[in-house]
């Protein structure tokens, strides 16, 4: 019995071994597509799994297989949908082994980052040529005439909602991506339902004499030292609260309808009911949108060249020559604000994911949350299949408000910020090894044309990427506003070192959550600036070196460009290195930076790590 | 007789033999050459100079110094040897040694004064640690492209690099000698297609270093008639026009900007600060009112400029 058991132990270890062998010769013979190594199949990588996305993706890839032109070539497309968390990886491990996808969407994070133009094909050159399948005979029926011309006739890059935008790399001076999908920027997500039954709660509460105390808490009051409440009592306020489904138009009436959600959750005696759902995920943090609009304020004195926007070293370096400090109002405010903002979510929201947020939402139990137009199709989806058709709800999508004259802050927020520079999303690359290159460029044109890039993001709830594609009803609230102040000119900690990016990040979401006090936000994050290693002092060193090796960079393309200009008398890559060199003289080696601290600092020598 | 008939025979087959082992050989090294150029300019192509310094530091040796491809593969090998990582004094030397070479042998003007460009670039920047840089050599190499009859374009270019070593010294006088340069450049050479680059590089210099706002946008608007380099940041310099003229007392002037900006670049993030410049210079100036251009919005419009 016991010898028996060996030899089928021996005859499973010999069979896995030959099924193995076998599938490793199979795959090395094949390239890994399954197919003879002569057969033209376009793999796709992404990580878009959000729902429905994989569905239209595959929807857009049938069409495309059902081409006469493509069906005789034996052309397959597959995508590969990828986590996220394994994106970077997968795609790290395939670049350098030379058996990465056809195609595959931009990410920054990608080891092809600083190695873009090595793995991936510049695609400058179709762009600036149209679209074949915006041909007038591909368009949608009853297309305007008009635009209809337009899209025929113009470049691929200029039937692109962003000009393509969202695959322009900003180093090389060049397009890498085709982006086939808008994301839509953050909005606030209202539960209608909830929105109906608070507006009447207030409406109720309103008229009573007196009014409870936690409305007369919110009514502003000015007469004192320090300004209390938030928003006035008035005819504007009366109007908003006599139209049941129109959400907060202003910061105040946001405020009280957060507040009117938490007392009417305890007047139904449902616990469980938060106004705002949030979770760890930042994009549920409703805080964010306000903190550009704060920070904004401290903008002018410390940009650099006039609309190169504010980074994080000019962030610090304004801190640093005492143009802004942690006392000023802007920011103190900015976390006065964010205090009162977290008392609305759920307590220890930190501890939440983002699953755990939309669900809160989906399932009644927080009256808005926060997140991009990435989310609306779960979102709708979820609100509208709850089991019992009475839970069910339509969400309506609203920018987070800002305040409006007479109210708390109206002199901090004035505006919103602008999204007329946005970027389209999903952007794909073809891997310069692609053996069906131009069929994988021939792809991206097809899904890329009107009417197919309608019906794909019409299928996975996403906004266009293609000028003329209709925006479903329900996205059109995600629509970029172009109104409002460039989100650049606002000081920021996200692009500065990593120490100070992770003490500002970890230390202002302890301020919110009101863990620690103000007091010790500003000291830790003074002790973190005025750090000779990790501070100001050490920017300078690290920023000095990342302009060096930028201008590395550049100085690789440059010579690279130099050459190809004049073997091919190219004027395209003439214009390109005109570019290139213009970048190059104005960051070159730091130059810039090593006046900037001559200006600053005129009687001391550049700091190094020597001195 | 028979033999000797038979042993010539013999001998013409051996040398005819040896003949076309000779030519194989040199056929096959031929080949393996070319394949080695193929493939380090290929390498190149896909910015990978690790692999295209190998291949073609390997070649270049071998090949003829009068054959037609030996300046345009020696380049690419300086090129290759330059930019490979991790930057080293070998590397820096090789590729110093090969544009040296094209300077010295090659025949084509242009191509020299291209290697005198990027020979001066080496000297200009550190590229490895204790790398020391050389701007009086650099200069030299810039000021020889100048003095030659090299296209406009590559003039063009060693000016604005020789500019720059005087942008470097971080020194009031080193200011003045670029602007000298570059303004000389702009005056001599009005048909250049780099002048819009020479224009815009001046006007920075004016404003960042010298804080002359008037004089800055003198030089972008000729960089805006002849066309900015950059497409994608166009609208920048156009709001940046736009804030010279306001900083240089031209309120009028900068309303023209913001109007361009609102109307040409709906894609701009600063399209409604234009806005709201042209609305606050009317507010000044009731009598003298602007019209207001209406905010368009890309993604409603289907456009992506």
């Amino acid at each position: 019995m016991k010898n028996r058991l060996n030899y089928v132990a021996i005859s499973l270890l010999v069979f896995a071994y030959l099924l193995s062998a076998g599938r490793f010769l199979r795959i090395s013979l094949t390239g890994g597509d399954g197919e003879d190594a002569d057969s033209k199949v376009i793999r796709i990588a992404h990580w878009q799994l959000e729902p429905g996305y994989r569905e239209a993706l595959d929807w857009a890839m049938s069409e495309y297989m059902k081409l006469p032109k493509v069906q005789e070539a034996g052309i397959r497309v597959e995508q590969v949908p990828i986590n996220q968390r394994i994106y970077n990886q997968f795609m790290n491990v395939h670049l350098i082994s030379g058996t990465a996808p056809d195609i595959a969407a931009r990410n920054s994070q990608v080891i092809a980052s600083g190695n873009t133009a090595r793995f991936y094909s510049a695609m400058d050159s179709y762009i600036s040529q149209p679209n074949p399948y915006n041909a007038q005979k591909f368009l949608a029926d009853g297309l305007d005439p008009a635009l209809a011309e337009y899209l025929s006739a113009s470049s691929w890059q200029d039937t692109a909602v962003d000009g393509m935008r969202g695959g322009y790399d900003e180093i090389l001076d060049g397009y890498y991506g085709i982006p086939v999908s808008t994301l839509g920027n953050g909005r606030i997500y209202y539960n209608d339902h909830i929105l109906k039954l608070v507006k009447a709660f207030i409406k109720e509460q309103i008229q009573q004499s007196p009014q409870p105390d936690w409305l007369t808490k919110l009514w502003i009051d000015r007469s004192g030292d320090k300004v209390k409440g938030y928003l006035p009592d008035n005819q504007r306020l009366r109007e908003w609260l006599a139209l049941p489904r129109i959400p907060p138009e202003t910061l105040g009436q946001f405020i009280l309808y957060c507040s009117a959600v938490k007392v009417y959750g305890k007047a139904i005696n449902d616990p469980y009911l938060v106004p705002i759902s949030v979770g760890n995920y930042g994009g549920n943090n409703l805080c964010f949108a306000y903190e550009p609009i704060f920070l904004s304020n401290f903008s002018e004195g410390i940009e650099g060249p006039i609309g190169s926007g504010v980074d994080g070293f000019e962030t610090a370096y304004g801190w640093s020559t005492e143009r802004w400090s942690f006392d000023d109002e802007p920011i103190r405010e900015y976390i006065n604000l964010t205090q009162l903002l977290t008392s609305f979510y759920p307590e220890g929201f930190l501890g939440l994911d983002r699953e755990q947020a939309m669900r809160r939402f989906i399932l009644g139990k927080a009256a808005m949350i926060s997140s991009g137009g990435w989310d609306a199709a779960s979102i709708f989806m979820g609100a509208q299949n709850r089991d019992d058709p009475d839970d069910r709800f339509e969400p309506i999508i609203r920018r987070a408000p800002i305040p409006a004259e007479g109210e708390r802050w109206a002199k901090l927020l004035p505006y919103q910020t602008s999204e007329a520079s946005f970027l389209s999303g999903v952007a794909l690359s073809v891997n310069n090894t692609s053996k069906n290159f131009d069929w994988a460029v021939d792809f991206l044109q097809f899904v890329t044309s009107q009417p197919i890039n309608e019906e794909l993001n019409r299928r996975s709830g996403w906004l266009p990427a293609t000028g003329g594609a209709e925006t479903i009803e329900k996205m059109k609230a995600f629509i970029p506003q172009s109104e409002g102040f460039p989100r650049s000119m606002s000081i920021s900690f996200g692009g500065a070192t990593a120490a100070m990016r992770r003490e500002w990040v970890s230390q202002s979401l302890l301020a919110m959550a009101g863990d620690i006090t103000y007091e010790d936000f500003k000291s830790r994050m003074v002790a973190i600036l005025n750090d000779p290693i990790r501070g100001m002092r050490g920017y300078w060193i690290s920023k000095l070196t990342a302009i060096k090796d930028q201008s590395r960079a550049l100085d690789r393309m440059v010579s690279t460009l130099e050459y190809r200009a004049y073997l091919n008398d190219d004027q395209k890559s003439e214009t390109k290195l005109q570019s290139l060199v213009y970048k190059s003289l104005n960051e070159d080696e730091g130059v810039q930076l090593e006046w900037l601290w001559k200006d600053t600092y005129p009687n001391e020598s550049y700091p190094t790590n020597n001195n | 007789m028979k033999h000797l008939k038979t042993g010539l025979a013999f001998l013409a087959a051996a040398y005819l033999g040896i003949l076309v082992g000779c030519d194989q050989g040199e056929h096959s090294k031929h080949s393996e050459n070319q394949k080695l150029v193929d493939e380090g300019l290929e390498a190149l192509k896909y910015y990978d100079y690790n692999l295209a310094g190998n291949k073609l530091s390997k070649v270049q040796p071998n090949l003829d110094k009068g054959s037609d491809s030996w300046d345009r593969i020696t380049f690419a090998a300086a090129i290759a040897a330059w930019h490979s990582s991790p930057p080293s004094a070998h590397n820096i030397e090789l590729a110093s040694s090969f544009f040296q070479q094209v300077i010295d042998h090659a025949s084509d003007a242009q191509i020299i004064a291209l290697a005198k460009i990027s020979l001066g670039r080496i000297y200009e920047v550190s590229d490895y640690r204790t790398d020391e840089v050389d701007l009086p050599k650099a200069q030299s190499l810039y000021r020889e492209v100048l003095s030659s009859e090299s296209s406009n374009d590559l003039v063009s270019e060693a000016t604005l690099r020789l500019a720059q070593t005087y942008v470097q010294t971080l020194t009031q006088e080193g200011l003045t000698r670029a602007i000298s340069i570059l303004g000389n450049h702009l005056e001599s050479y009005p048909n250049s297609n780099w002048r819009s680059v020479v224009a815009q590089y001046l006007g920075d210099i004016y404003y960042e270093r010298l804080n002359d706002p008037k004089n800055a946008l003198n030089y972008y608007q000729i960089a805006l008639e002849e066309g900015f380099a950059n497409k994608t940041k166009e609208h920048i310099y156009i709001w940046r026009m736009a804030e010279f003229a306001k900083r240089s007392d031209q309120a009028l002037l900068s309303t023209v900007y913001s109007t361009k900006l609102v109307e040409e670049y709906p894609r701009s993030q600063y399209g409604w600060f234009a806005l709201n410049n042209i609305r606050r210079y009317n507010e000044a100036n009731p009598d003298d009112s602007v019209p207001l251009p209406e905010m368009r919005n890309a993604f409603l419009e289907g456009v992506g400029q």
